[in-house]
């Protein structure tokens, strides 16, 4: 059960409790860091990146209107901070032609993997995330992981609703071709 | 779908993590406040500056009034002096009685 809400200790902090950015450090450090880490996959830089979205937050927490929830905003900072990242690092991703996109669907997906998971499909399932590029990464994760309506990823990314919905469409279908692959070559 | 991505095991933070960033955090205040008073005292310097810059101005070349002061009748400031060392002798008096007294019953009771 939370004791105070995100609002309570962002005031304490604006007038000048600089000790209750603890508290909502404990309360998002771990969703942060994870996020981070799964979109640039590195540990080090991972936890550079994370002190330094805590760090923009605060600097920046008396520019905090309340417009979208505070969960929100952090996010937006974490995944505006690690795509960059990743930007300037040139990493090469599994490019899928459109044509081979098209004749799958979204839901092929669920026909996979069913209802029971295992551990093997577990790490397959971390495999073909790795494939993925960082932005593709981070918006499954916002969706499936981090439990985000279409609404507040589109808040985060700074996309439209529309296109958040596309290419969430596209990216199940992506996840679908390489895990299909991987399980022919298993 | 949601189920498989909820078991994707969490990465694990740092050690460290927290006691690094509050430490961060805190530097970052103290910088933020010592950065906060810098701008307060240049916005009053810059204020003082642009008051005393003005008023040099408008001495110099505006027609400024010349200024009348009407000294009030000082006849009767003796007279008040004397009534008011009267009642601070009077205090004076009460306040070391007052004390005398309270020293006394205190020994007394002791």
């Amino acid at each position: 059960m939370e004791l105070y809400t995100d609002i309570y200790y962002i005031k304490r902090i604006q007038s000048g409790d600089t000790a209750s950015f603890a508290c909502l450090l404990d309360r998002y450090s771990r969703p942060v860091y994870s996020l981070i880490a799964r979109i640039v996959s590195n540990r080090e830089d991972a936890e550079e990146l994370a002190q330094d979205v805590f760090l923009k937050a605060f600097k920046n927490l008396s520019g905090f209107k309340g417009d979208s929830s505070f969960s929100t905003w952090l996010y937006r900072i974490a995944y505006n901070t690690a795509i960059s990242a990743t930007r300037k690092k040139k990493q090469e991703f599994l490019a899928i032609e459109d044509g081979q996109l098209d004749n799958t669907t979204g839901e092929d997906l669920e026909i996979v993997y069913g209802s029971a998971q295992n551990e093997e499909q577990i790490k397959q399932l971390e495999a073909a995330l790795e494939l993925l590029s960082p932005e593709e990464r981070a918006l499954i994760l916002l969706f499936y992981m981090e439990d985000k309506t279409i609404d507040e990823i589109r808040e985060i990314s700074g996309l439209t609703a529309v296109n958040v919905k596309t290419k969430l469409h596209r990216i199940r279908k992506k996840l679908y071709i390489i895990l299909t692959e991987m399980k022919k070559n298993e | 779908m949601k189920e498989l991505f909820t078991r994707l095991p969490e990465k694990k933070l740092p050690d460290n993590f927290r006691a690094d960033v509050m430490k961060t955090v805190m530097r970052e205040a103290v910088r933020m406040k010592k950065r906060e008073e810098r701008f307060g005292l240049f916005i009053t310097i810059a204020i003082a500056t642009v008051m005393l810059a003005l008023g040099t101005l408008a001495l110099l070349y505006l027609k400024m009034p010349d200024l009348e002061f009407n000294i009030p009748d000082l006849s009767g400031v003796p007279f008040f002096i004397y009534i008011g060392c009267l009642v601070f002798l009077l205090l004076a008096i009460d306040y070391k009685c007052r004390k005398h007294f309270y020293e006394k019953r205190s020994k007394q009771h002791s």
